[in-house]
């Protein structure tokens, strides 16, 4: 991990992060840093407040304590446009109930850049490639299946913080990416994701799935009733015991034949 | 639908063009409607400035401002429609859910009963006019700080504020009703029917001036009415800064219809039918559907008025009569086919 920091800079540093909604204590002096090039998994139980860290990572909840430090400056004293472009959020449910065809969605991710249409629609041409959804681009959004959007609201998210031109560093937020994938596109989505970040982005993704932290994070943080309960790197922290004292479940783990990575089985 | 739109879009410059023009033809055939016989060709020798006195007077006292007060009316309430049904995220919203209309009728009622004033003038305007005005405007207010609190502007308590304020000012109105006299109380019933009689150059300077500024500061806010539709945070997110972008459109819809009201009484349905049927056509991106919703809703506008004088001339319809004949059996049909295009 020492070798991690030496290498590549700390994008966000969240220190001493508080959150109590009605004197219920959701987070509990949490401390995390996200670096560039790597993907670092959330997970825990139910309510044990790994979407809320995410959503104060976001700036859509504020702190009752401690600080979050993006890039140089502190997280909430970023311009709006600024921050746009250098930080992503993909959010667990979408709302969106207007026809708008999947092609523009995507674009919208180019909302907050200046760069023109021709850049804007070669990287909406891209985004929605590495998505697999190209064939869809002309279909109304409305129409699609609950997968398809999630994949088209990745694109439209990697879209805004697609070029490293853009703004450094790049930071990218994930809430249950794969929770309505099928298994084909959960892989292709977290290939892409893990690309993505190779490429300079750092990636903090909220997952359920344990298998998932396992297969494609580099480091994973591990949230009970608000504290942090185990954080490093993936193949060090994912044991039997952590998942038993996380979720209270008898789980074995076996390592998978191909990659080498540890695998989960209730 | 979406071929058409892809079409539609691609060419943009070419069907805005059209769209005006369309516009002023049909303001101009519309200066041929009314309860005194004129011929087309009376319109044409209007423009060119050789027309006999009668239909000079007509048609540059009566018809032409009569016509543009609706252009700019009909304008005003379907692009309104079309930002507060962004801002709602809602296609089926309407300008009068943030109570503009009803505090509009309810200022309106308060200077017919308790000021006794129609025939009073300030600046060209009957006091009728500008107590709608104010009352819109109350309304708006009252609602948009309801919704207000710490954490910011919440779009659904704006939504339950308005049915809250509607119902507060009906109740003003009905109460006022009440102790009105005959006199009175058909006047305030003709005031909500709405009509564009009233047409004059100084009501034409106001809401000139209320267009001029909507076409000025609208375009500003396309991007964030069309990052909005996505959920305010995700607009967040893109970088729209959120309660400005709510603030900025709640005034102008606030100023927008209140005015249109104020001169013109309530007219209903334009401000909700047109923006959903231009959708259809061009699909939900606020750079087109807000300018083509202003034209359109204008051109319906002067063809329900020219519709309004003349099918029982010499006595005129109120024309809020006739939009609601047709817009309602039309947005019913739209909402039974709208799962056809896309829309949820």
């Amino acid at each position: 991990m020492e070798c991690s920091d030496m290498t590549s800079p700390a994008v966000l540093t969240v220190q001493g992060a508080s959150v109590a909604f009605d004197h219920t204590v959701v987070l509990d002096a949490v401390n995390v840093t996200a670096h560039s090039g790597e993907v670092l998994a959330l997970i825990g139980p139910n309510g044990a407040g790994k979407t809320t860290l995410l959503k104060a990572v976001s700036d859509d909840v504020a702190l009752d304590a401690g600080s979050i430090v993006f890039g140089d400056k502190q997280l909430n004293h970023w311009p709006h446009l600024e921050r746009a472009r250098a930080l992503a959020v993909l959010p667990q449910f979408s709302l969106l109930n207007f026809p708008y065809t999947v092609e523009e969605v995507v674009a919208l991710g180019r909302t907050p850049h200046k760069t023109g249409t021709v850049i804007d629609n070669s990287i909406v041409q891209e985004a929605m490639a590495a998505m697999d959804i190209s064939h869809l681009k002309q279909r109304a959004y409305t129409h699609l299946s609950g997968g398809e959007k999630q994949r088209t609201q990745l694109a439209r998210v990697l879209t805004q913080i697609w070029r490293h031109d853009d703004a450094s560093p790049r930071l990218l937020l994930l809430d249950e990416p794969t929770t309505a994938l099928d298994l084909g596109h959960q892989q292709m989505l977290m290939q892409a994701v893990g690309r993505f970040a190779s490429s300079g982005v750092a990636v903090i993704m909220v997952v359920h799935d344990v298998n998932i932290a396992a297969a494609y994070a580099d480091r994973v943080l591990a949230l009970k009733d608000g504290k942090v309960l185990a954080e490093g790197p993936t193949d060090t922290v994912i044991n039997a015991e952590l998942i038993a004292s996380l979720f209270g479940a008898h789980v074995c783990l076996v390592t998978h034949p191909e990659t080498g990575k540890c695998m989960v089985i209730s | 639908m979406i071929g058409a739109q892809r079409f539609l879009t691609a060419r943009w410059p070419w069907v805005f063009c059209s769209a005006v023009f369309a516009l002023a033809v049909i303001v101009l055939a519309s200066l041929a409607f009314g309860a005194v016989p004129t011929a087309f060709a009376d319109v044409f020798s209007f423009i060119a400035g050789a027309s006999d006195p009668q239909h000079q007077m007509i048609l540059r006292e009566l018809r032409l401002p009569r016509a543009l007060l609706a252009l700019c009316v009909g304008g005003i309430l379907a692009s309104s429609g079309a930002m507060t049904q962004g801002l709602f995220r809602n296609p089926l919203a309407d300008p009068s859910l943030i109570g503009v209309t009803a505090g509009a009728a309810a200022g309106a009622s308060v200077a017919i009963v308790l000021l006794d004033a129609y025939h009073w003038d300030v600046w060209g305007l009957s006091l009728v006019s500008l107590g709608a005005f104010v009352g819109g405007c109350l309304a708006v207010i009252f609602v948009y700080r309801i919704a207000t609190g710490d954490t910011g502007t919440s779009v659904a308590t704006m939504l339950l504020a308005g049915i809250a304020v509607t119902f507060l000012a009906g109740s003003v109105s009905s109460l006022l009703e009440f102790v009105a006299d005959n006199d009175m109380l058909r006047r305030i019933s003709l005031w909500r029917m709405g009509g564009l009689e009233a047409a004059d150059d100084a009501r034409l300077i106001i809401i000139a001036a209320v267009v001029l500024g909507l076409i000025i500061w609208v375009p500003l806010q396309y991007a964030a009415l069309n990052a909005l539709l996505l959920g305010e945070s995700e607009a967040r997110h893109l970088g729209v800064e959120v309660a400005k972008a709510k603030r900025n459109i709640v005034l102008m819809v606030a100023a927008g219809v209140g005015v249109s009201v104020a001169l013109a009484g309530t007219i209903s349905f334009i401000g909700l039918v047109v923006p959903h049927m231009v959708r259809i056509v061009i699909g939900p991106n606020h750079r087109y559907v807000i300018p083509l919703s202003a034209i359109l809703g204008g051109i319906l506008l002067i063809v329900a008025d020219a519709f309004a004088r003349s099918v029982i001339a010499p006595t005129e319809l109120p024309v809020g009569l006739v939009t609601a004949f047709i817009g309602a059996p039309v947005f019913i049909s739209l909402l039974r086919q709208r799962h056809r295009y896309g829309m949820q």
